[in-house]
């Protein structure tokens, strides 16, 4: 019993301080309708300036925690609304996580800057030396500070959103922005003021979490994820049922560790037990409603099967000439280029066509190279079909519980599935080798020797191609049309009795093929892969350089391939650009807002001449201007959220 | 036939250039940069009448950035002392130091384009070590010096640790705990990943010695709060709490929530503590008193200045050669594979070829860098079976066995795991 209330103590404890972490992304979703990737990365900013402050200048504790609470994090919350988040309302899931995770990257790459990574640096808990024994266990003022303040935010948000009239026409603008307009609020204010106190927020929770943790860049930042699952139990709108998510997961968590027995693969449940509560949250709960609306957005046109042919026939022609020429470390990069890109592929099916975000397609991949590693010895043509069928199944199998969600909801599933097998099966020995690292043969085709860097590069360029071109035959196919249709509206296409169940099921299985394919080839070309080739955050990279450069069309994947494959050559090759490298990543993916196709993602000059002159002509011809062509209209595009 | 030929002219171009590609393919597939050469052609390749010019690929940037920065450093340090006093045969030595950032293609890039222009690879350290190690299989007289971390790097007979390290793990240390304090139950945290496969060698070569396992937990390298598995170790009675498979960051959190609960098992041993920093990442370093180290190393953070010469060298070079360098595990690694390169380069002749210098690493049986190491066998890849024993006191780093110098033998004290 003694041992239950100790553990009890030590949950509710650590459910606090969840519950802190996701009250300030509860509140920028409740206010502005963007879930907000960046909250921990505005807390360890935050965090770094109140030491910077307070240990590193000497000033008064006090002055420090007004200054960086009540001035400096706000003053960073209401410029990012201003700047960033007011261009992306309506905008498409994609760009808003893109933008968001842009500027996590961002703030990360100025912590990095100001604060050298490499120094240890830690933060005295607040009324150091006090503490108090409860139930067995001995808990300091300053945790008790971190309940108390959980409970006080919990509670006078709830009371502030729905009690107070600034909190009411908050709320209002978010439901229908237009509306609120028209009943006399101002939207751009209430938006702002939504951002600056959840950036408030977020620097309490960093400044009370880092003397419990250690001052470090990466862990502040990534310490928000398990407030998602708390988020998530409020719906990202419930503030007492997010503290009451948070707790619960505290206490699960103390009596996991607690209690399940030691030596086996129970006793390293742990760190996958919030995505296990985050996707049971969002499948039991009810299905709120998702806050979201129409975006007009110009989708690109799509080559036709002819152009698509000839352009691919000539991008092979290419890539025999540059293996010709181009060293082969260079050959080495660019193939993994080809090889991020073939997984990029799997994104345009369905994220660029489907509207489906996922954040998990390097699982995906990694399952794709561990199928290659075990069944391809020797590159044993087998290996690249059990790649694919395993991706596939996966991916279906994932896709089963995600039928009924959608938008963020689906994303949050994706990034819980990606977290969870980071930890339990990439970082498993039992899955990969003792040394954590698996070997991946090339494929073996009789007659053609891969095993040249020379000769894979042009393998994988022709790969590239016919995946490429695959994927342009989908989107012209029925399926294509379907995927377009779900989604720029998956409530007009059930409408018209398209079974998105279906539809869904068959992209998600496609798609993780596609990676799978890509996983099982990319590892052919390092020989050998490990856990942190698949990690959550490289998956959510990969999306978001694919975003950046264009996921709705093949030009932008790969553009967005080579990007990430040369990403770590130059950072080794220019060691002073190694923070500028993901605060330029990041700039890039903020310019998500003002380019929701990405850098690659319209028409090319060359299409735009093209098209221009045909107007032009048919102008001159008709004597009279031409309405647009089909391709530069408005199209309503859903939010997918 | 008929059906290409229904096909559009356009189809039937992109289909055939994919033909003639693949088939290309096929033939430039079997050209020069295929299978396994057997030596890099020039047999002096790196070596000058004026230099010699060496390699290393460690982690520097990337997700954890300044991860091995020692490694490099500590090679320059050894490499400026050396050409200060000369160089090696009239020959200056050259440092040319690749970063991996912590990526397995760039590992790959880094060693094959040094592969061809260095006489020997020195002290890389990279987690993706196993990446390059394919690139290094082409030479057959390309050394390699350097505590590989991949299995594939160390088990390649061009490779020669300063300090071989096989599976398993040394004992003597666990064999005083035992008899010195009566300790038995071990409690342990772990690093998920690939530091569990040491830590299982680790926790077996503690169990040949008498001890029993009473609580362990592998954790996830973003995890904070270890207060219930305190909670658990204290219910367990755990009289030893082992924590040599994880960063020092996750120590100092460990220590300092133990410290908080007021548990204190007889026993706290890790490795990890010896560094620089370490006492930085606690606040109150009295959460660490008492803490014990063992090492196959002397205490080159400059405890053992006055007993071993190389100690202030070390500390003194790596201040002249990079005033900004910090004096790590992995900087003295560098030091000391620096040292155990020049000495085979000394011993490989006036007009040394690569060959030459991986036959006279194969000729050194005996190595312990003037006391900076415990001594090992360094052609057989034998481990050491003598260490010291360091204590954490009043905040610094006090030796305790031996108490004044040197280290101390168990023979027979190195658990050899067999996987089984």
């Amino acid at each position: 019993m003694d041992t239950f209330l100790s553990l009890t103590v030590v949950g509710i404890v650590a459910g606090c301080i969840y519950a802190l972490t996701a009250a300030g992304l509860v509140v920028t979703y409740t206010t502005s309708g963007i879930f907000n990737f960046a909250h921990g990365a505005i807390g360890m900013i935050s965090a770094f300036a109140f030491w910077d402050l307070s240990q590193n200048r000497g000033w008064p504790v006090p002055i420090a925690l007004v200054l960086v609470v009540f001035v400096l994090a706000p003053l960073i919350g209401m410029f990012v609304e201003r700047v960033l988040i007011r261009g992306l309302q309506g905008a498409a899931l994609d760009a808003s996580l893109t933008v968001t995770v842009g500027l996590l990257l961002l703030l990360i790459g100025l912590a990095a800057a100001i604060w050298d990574p490499a120094t240890a640096r830690t933060l005295p808990q607040f009324f150091s030396g006090n503490s108090v024994s409860i139930g067995g266990v001995v808990v300091t003022w300053h945790q008790l500070t971190v309940v108390l303040v959980a409970v006080a935010v919990a509670a006078g948000l709830r009371l502030f959103m729905f009690n107070t009239r600034p909190g009411i026409a908050t709320r209002a603008v978010v439901d229908d922005r237009d509306l609120a307009a028209l009943a006399g609020a101002t939207p751009g204010h209430f938006s702002q003021l939504g951002w600056g106190l959840g950036a408030m927020l977020a620097a309490v929770a960093g400044i009370l979490l880092a003397p419990l943790v250690n001052l470090d860049i990466n862990t502040l930042t990534l310490l928000v994820i398990n407030g998602y699952a708390a988020a998530m139990v409020g719906r990202l709108r419930n503030l007492p049922l997010t503290f009451a998510g948070g707790v619960a997961l505290g206490l699960i968590e103390a009596y996991a560790v607690g209690y399940l027995p030691v030596g086996n693969a129970l006793s390293q449940i742990k760190p996958i037990i919030p995505m296990v509560f985050l996707v049971v949250a969002l499948l039991v709960l009810p299905q709120g409603q998702l806050r979201g609306r129409m975006a007009s957005i110009r989708p690109p046109r799509v080559a036709g099967a002819r152009e698509s042919l000839v352009m691919g026939g000539v991008f092979v022609a290419v890539a025999v000439l540059l293996s010709l020429v181009l060293s082969e470390g260079l050959l080495a990069t660019f193939s993994l280029g080809l090889g991020f890109g073939l997984v990029m592929l799997s994104l345009v099916l369905l994220t660029g066509y489907g509207g489906q975000v996922s954040l998990c397609q390097l699982t995906f991949a990694g399952l794709g190279a561990y199928a290659m590693s075990k069944y391809g010895t020797d590159g044993a043509p087998i290996g690249l079909l059990a790649a694919v069928g395993l991706a596939g199944a996966v991916g279906a199998l994932v896709a089963l519980p995600a039928l009924r969600l959608r938008g963020l909801y689906l994303a949050l599933s994706t990034l819980a599935f990606a977290y969870a097998m980071e930890s339990a099966f990439f970082n498993n020995d039992d899955a990969f080798s003792l040394s954590l690292s698996l070997p991946v043969d090339r494929l073996y085709i009789p007659g053609i020797d891969l095993r040249g860097q020379r000769a894979y590069f042009v393998f994988l360029a022709v790969v590239f191609v016919i995946a490429a071109v695959s994927v342009l035959w989908v989107r012209r196919s029925g399926l294509g049309r379907r995927l377009v249709a779900m989604g720029d509206s998956p409530a007009a296409s059930a409408t018209m009795g398209m079974s998105l169940t279906r539809t869904k099921l068959v992209v998600f299985t496609l798609s993780a093929g596609l990676a799978g394919l890509g996983g099982a080839l990319l590892g052919g070309q390092q020989g050998l892969v490990g856990p942190a080739d698949f990690t959550l955050l490289a998956s959510i990279t990969l999306l978001l350089i694919t975003v950046t450069m264009g996921i709705r069309t093949v030009t932008g994947v790969l553009f967005a391939g080579i990007a990430l494959a040369f990403g770590p050559d130059i950072q080794a090759s220019f060691p002073a650009l190694h923070d500028i490298v993901p605060i330029g990543v990041g700039l890039g993916a903020i310019g998500i807002a003002r380019n929701p196709n990405g850098l690659f993602g319209g028409n090319t000059p060359l299409q735009w001449l093209r098209e221009r002159r045909a107007r032009d002509a048919d102008a001159a011809r008709n004597g009279a201007a031409l309405p647009a062509p089909r391709d530069s209209q408005e199209v309503p595009v859903a939010a997918g959220q | 036939m008929r059906a290409i030929s229904r096909l559009s002219p356009a189809r039937r171009t992109g289909i055939g250039l994919t033909c003639v590609v693949v088939l290309l393919a096929g033939c430039s597939g079997r050209g020069a940069d295929d299978g396994p050469s057997t030596a890099s052609g020039d047999p002096t390749t790196g070596i000058t009448d004026d230099e010699v010019v060496v390699g290393n690929v460690s982690a520097v940037s990337g997700p954890i950035p300044g991860l091995f920065q020692g490694a490099p450093d500590g090679v320059e340090a050894y490499f400026a002392k050396v050409n200060a006093d000369g160089g090696v045969h009239g020959r200056q030595l050259r440092l040319i130091s690749k970063d991996d950032a912590l990526n397995c293609n760039q590992n790959a890039t880094a060693t094959r384009e040094l592969a061809g222009q260095v006489a020997a690879f020195v002290n890389s350290y990279s987690v993706f070590d196993g990446c390059g190690a394919e690139e290094l299989a082409k030479y057959s007289d390309l050394a390699d010096v350097s505590n590989g971390v991949d299995a594939r790097v160390t088990q390649r007979e061009q490779n020669f640790s300063p300090s071989p390290a096989p599976a398993g793990s040394r004992t003597g240390g666990f064999i005083y705990y035992r008899d010195t304090f009566g300790v038995k139950t071990i409690g342990s945290i772990y690093g998920n990943g690939a530091a569990e496969s040491s830590w299982r060698e680790q926790i077996a070569a503690l169990e040949s010695v008498g001890y029993e396992l009473g609580y362990a937990r592998g954790i996830a390298a973003s995890e904070t709060d270890f207060t219930a598995d305190i909670i658990r170790m204290r219910d367990a009675n755990v009289d030893f709490l082992y924590l040599n498979a994880v960063n020092a960051s996750v120590l100092a959190l460990v220590l300092k929530q133990a410290k908080q609960q007021d548990w204190r098992p007889k026993v706290i041993a890790s490795g990890v503590a010896y560094d620089g920093e370490f006492f930085d990442l606690l606040d109150d370093p009295s959460a660490a008193e008492g803490l014990f180290f063992d090492s196959s190393s002397a205490m080159f953070l400059g405890e053992d200045r006055d007993t071993v010469p190389q100690v202030g060298e070390f500390l003194d070079w790596m201040e002249k050669a990079n005033p900004d360098a910090v004096p790590d595990l992995f900087a003295m690694y560098g030091w000391v594979s620096a040292m155990l390169f020049v000495q085979a380069l000394e011993a490989a002749g006036e007009d040394p070829t690569r060959q030459d210098i991986v036959d006279a690493l194969g000729e050194i049986d005996s190595f312990d860098a003037d006391g900076m190491l415990s001594g090992a066998d360094v052609a057989a890849k034998e481990p050491s079976e003598c260490y010291l024993l360091g204590q954490v006191q009043d905040g610094k780093y006090v030796r305790v066995l031996p108490e004044d110098e040197g280290f101390t033998c168990e023979p027979g004290g190195y658990y050899f795991d067999d996987g089984s």
